[in-house]
């Protein structure tokens, strides 16, 4: 699933089947490699956040939580920021370990059971989510991708 | 793999830490060592418009990695104080030399110091040359700018880069006998980007 195609989904409660509002950015847990929250706003308050463990489904044509009380307020800065877009990961410049920018974020694949990341969309490319280091207030750090072996150096098989 | 870079280039570029992927920094000067023909850190403006010196240097110890777009470092904690050859180097204004003047051992002045040209190559950051511009440049050849490899030269101070008779001879000459070292080194200049 890419983020493109989940962004403005509507996010409705299992218990009062109420809309609580549309994902608007997500919460990335860069060490684990994995979407640990959404942020869902245009509902009856803002900068909501709701964990992913609260998604009982998440379809095509909305994202199921089990209660109205899944949206919380965020609770860190790092929650606060993302919520307030301070960390929103599309176009934010991606740089490798190395020094070296790569692009800007367009996208990121993630899979809609477990909300790990697969990949990173960035300068036309897709960057696997093994290689993700940080995302900052600056950037998101991955590393550099292993040198091409010149062509005939690969071993056979 | 090596890159080759400008000195004047990597003046600008942000310093970013590795593990909160925040800009803690930006480089003011490239600070090197002309005895040991080496980079040995930065001195750091802060962040953004107008950005002012920051007291912290970065010693080149505490640089992950030099790249095109940004100079890697572990954690913020990485710049502090410099260390002696460091601050030896940045306390010698005098010791700037781009903008210092070429010049032969047989007296002659070839043309002033433009750039410093710095090889990275995993850890280390070497200068391994200079780009010098002058009438002499200008008058034969086509480039504006001439590439003077470190081997090349003897002496440096704020006031002259002091390069051997022979180099003079290269520039009349238009570069031949030398020419394919120069070359090779400004293709790799380019392609470097």
């Amino acid at each position: 699933m890419r983020l493109t195609e989940a962004d403005g989904r509507p996010v409705v409660s299992r218990a009062s089947a109420q809309t609580l509002g549309r994902l608007k950015h997500v919460v990335v847990d860069a060490g684990a490699r994995r979407i640990v929250a959404l942020h869902v706003a245009g509902g009856r308050r803002n900068a909501r956040l709701v964990d992913w463990s609260s998604i009982v489904g998440f379809g095509p044509d909305g994202i199921v939580v089990g209660d109205d009380d899944a949206a919380r307020p965020p609770t860190d800065d790092r929650e606060a920021a993302v919520a307030s877009g301070k960390l929103d990961l599309d176009g934010r410049l991606v740089l490798t370990d190395g020094g070296d920018a790569l692009g800007a974020v367009s996208d990121i694949e993630f899979d809609q059971q477990s909300g790990a990341l697969r990949s990173i969309v960035a300068g036309g490319e897709r960057l696997d989510a093994a290689r993700l280091r940080a995302i900052g207030p600056y950037c998101v750090i991955v590393d550099a991708a292993p040198e091409a072996s010149p062509p005939g150096a690969a071993p056979p098989g | 793999m090596s890159v080759l870079m400008r000195a004047r280039e990597i003046s600008g570029r942000p310093v970013v830490a590795l593990d909160t992927a925040e800009d803690v920094a930006e480089v003011k000067d490239v600070l090197i060592s002309y005895r040991s023909t080496s980079v040995v850190g930065f001195s750091l403006n802060k962040r953004g418009f107008l950005g002012s010196p920051m007291r912290e240097r970065l010693p080149w110890s505490r640089v992950a990695a030099l790249g095109r777009d940004a100079v890697m470092v572990e954690s913020a904690a990485a710049l502090g104080e410099g260390d002696e050859v460091m601050e030896e180097a940045a306390a010698s204004d005098d010791r700037d030399v781009i903008g210092a003047a070429v010049m032969t051992d047989g007296g002659t002045r070839l043309g002033t110091v433009e750039d410093v040209i710095v090889q990275v190559d995993g850890g280390s950051a070497r200068v391994v040359g200079f780009e010098m511009h002058g009438p002499q440049v200008e008058r034969d050849r086509s480039a504006a700018t001439l590439l003077l490899p470190v081997d090349d030269t003897l002496a440096v101070s704020g006031e002259a880069l002091m390069v051997p008779a022979a180099a003079e001879e290269f520039v009349r000459d238009d570069l031949s006998g030398f020419g394919s070292a120069v070359d090779e080194f400004r293709r790799r200049l380019e392609s470097g980007r």
